[in-house]
């Protein structure tokens, strides 16, 4: 159970505590901007007073990312009583409404970068409170903060451990993304069991890589403000060099998803000692290859390096592999093993029929703790599939395949069902299918990822049987309604799908087919897919 | 290689990612979020591959291509850098 500090179950609590503690301590830095404990604190409890007697469903949505507005929002929000819930800026219009629509949210906060998203059409869906940035272009009937009502709130609202802290949208078979629900009580066992190995202290500088509809976030901002450090936000540009950016600031945490260091290594950004200030570099997200880990470790000689495993559904993660000396490799899979599960947390490698395997065999990875996050929103039977009632106990089947090695270290092999993870994101290529098909008017059309490179998808291939429209209007089309990063780079036209034994489309075959065509290519030089 | 072509791969990828507006020289093209990481290290390698700019300074201030302007300066004096070596040789 969670420390004494966390009883009141608000997760802003422990900000609210900190920053009495610790005012003048930095606690975010963007661009040019920064805001100390005692400043945040402020904004916060501001736009909480203005909040609080506007809630019906305790819901608000956070429509910015990598700006100060997000994180007063977030803080704002939480102080209020309500439940935080991120909308991705790349989101398309017809998904934004579409989820505004289920959300049913009571308010929503926007940056200069939100703003703009705000259509005619967006706004006939969205809550009638809106609060925005100073810095953004004017909305109508919105209030800005530097507006809001010289009310404060005294304290965060006592919550029920049960409520939810926040709402974040993973990647959905059925074409639309899953709302996974995480309550104030999980999010708390989360950042108590982090601690225990992040050991942060009130002189860290933490750099945030990440949006904050990706769930790396919130280890970040919540371990921040238990000890009073300091947030550094990285803008898109800022991603073209992080090597820069942790040098400019001399950032002692670092966390990713290994591509950006991939991407570091492949540009010859790596050397020996580039990287000193680091104290603690953390990847998640992805498989970790050691080629990539000892690049890292090489430029930043004084950090410790975690590996650390979880879906979004068990909030944040759940099991850690420090890099040690020889490191512990998955077999034949040249990856970081993913460790030890947390002390709150039991898993099992489960066969087919859902039953426990012995160690040494491949299963998908269950979980039990305190810590799973409830469920999906308004899915009832998604939640009911994934989190199944085992005895008395809920466990959570995740989907990932892995097995447990001789000496109870966890590894984790890949995707069980064809959920994908690229450049941090999460994809089911169902979903990325349902649309295609759609938009193809043909049932034959399916998508695969690819190449596969030091085990981490680098693209999306999709396939379709009607030549009639172009790759480009395909592309054109799909991006209506999904993300850039879901949309395929590369559409193949056959006559044929292939077929496996129980008559559905063969992916297999179809990347087979697509490593043959690239050997041709190479050898040719002709461009033939 | 010249100064406008920086100009036209930008708005190249901003077609490609669906944007149709206008920029002027000093919109910001990446902090404003127009452009994503993906495409900032697209152009990232196009500056180094195709314009021969060297980003590879560990302190080169990433915040100095965030508008079409800046990317034309940085274009204009790596072609004026290269130019005055050719003269001498």
């Amino acid at each position: 159970m969670p420390e004494k500090i966390d009883e009141k179950f608000n997760i802003a609590h422990r900000f609210f505590t900190t920053s009495a503690k610790y005012p003048e301590n930095l606690a975010l830095l963007c661009g040019s901007m920064t805001k100390s404990y005692a400043e945040l604190w402020r904004d916060a409890s501001q736009l909480a007073a203005y909040l609080q007697p506007r809630l019906k469903k305790q819901r608000v949505g956070i429509l910015a990312s990598r700006s100060i507005m997000a994180y007063v929002g977030i803080l704002g929000a939480a102080v209020s009583g309500a439940t935080y819930v991120p909308l991705n800026l790349k989101w398309p219009e017809e998904r934004l409404i579409a989820l505004m629509n289920e959300l049913e949210l009571d308010a929503l906060i926007v940056d200069q970068n939100g703003v703009k998203l705000l259509s005619d059409s967006v706004r006939a869906h969205a809550p009638t409170v809106i609060i925005t940035s100073d810095d953004a272009i004017g909305v109508k009937n919105s209030i800005r903060t530097s507006q809001l009502p010289d009310d404060f709130l005294k304290e965060p609202v006592k919550r029920d451990p049960s409520e939810l802290g926040y709402i974040i949208f993973t990647s959905g078979s059925t074409g639309m993304p899953k709302g996974v629900m995480v309550s104030c009580a999980s999010l708390a066992c989360y950042i108590n069991e982090s601690d225990k190995w992040t050991k942060l202290r009130g002189d860290d500088k933490i750099a945030e890589a990440h949006d904050i509809t990706f769930d790396l976030s919130v280890h970040n901002m919540f371990s921040a403000w238990r000890q009073g450090a300091a947030l550094f936000l990285m803008s898109q540009l800022d991603m073209m060099a992080p090597h820069s950016f942790i040098r400019k600031h001399e950032i002692s945490v670092w966390m990713s998803v290994p591509t950006i260091v991939n991407n570091m290594r492949h540009a010859k950004r790596l050397y020996h000692g580039l990287l000193p200030s680091l104290r603690l570099s953390i990847f998640c997200g992805e498989p970790l290859s050691i080629k990539t880990v000892e690049a890292w470790a090489d430029a930043a000689p004084n950090s410790v390096i975690e590996n650390i495993y979880g879906p979004t559904e068990c909030t944040v993660v759940c099991t850690r592999q420090r890099l040690t000396k020889p490191p512990i490799v998955t077999q034949n899979r040249g990856i970081l093993a993913i460790g030890q599960p947390y002390d709150n947390f039991e898993i099992a490698i489960c066969g087919e029929d859902g039953a426990p395997l012995p160690d040494g065999k491949t299963g998908e990875i269950a979980l039990a703790s305190d810590q799973l996050s409830i469920g999906y929103f308004n899915a009832q039977k998604q939640t009911e599939k994934a989190f199944r009632r085992i005895d008395d106990k809920i466990w959570y089947y995740t989907g990932d395949l892995g097995y447990r090695d001789e000496n109870g270290i966890l590894h984790h092999i890949g995707r069980a069902d064809n959920q994908v993870k690229m450049k941090g994101n999460r994809i089911e290529l169902e979903e990325v299918e349902s649309h295609l098909r759609r938009v193809c008017q043909n049932e034959l059309a399916t998508v695969v990822a690819w190449p596969i490179i030091d085990s981490v998808p680098q693209g999306l291939v999709g396939f379709t049987t009607n030549k009639d429209m172009p790759e480009a209007t395909i592309q054109r089309i799909l991006r209506k309604s999904l993300p850039d990063y879901m949309v395929p780079s590369q559409m193949v036209f056959k006559k044929e799908m292939p077929r496996n034994n129980n008559d559905k489309i063969d992916r297999q075959a179809l990347l087979r087919e697509l490593d043959v065509l690239s050997k041709v290519d190479q050898t040719t030089g002709v461009r033939s897919a | 290689m010249s100064v406008s072509k920086i100009a036209k791969l930008v708005s190249s990828m901003l077609t490609a990612r669906g944007h149709s507006q206008e920029l002027s020289k000093d919109d910001a093209i990446f902090t404003s979020g127009l452009l994503d990481s993906l495409a900032a290290t697209e152009l990232m390698m196009a500056l180094e591959n195709d314009f021969g700019i060297n980003l590879a300074d560990a302190d080169f201030d990433i915040s100095k291509l965030d508008t079409i302007g800046d990317l034309e300066a940085l274009v204009s004096a790596q072609l004026a850098a290269v130019k005055s070596h050719s003269r001498r040789f």
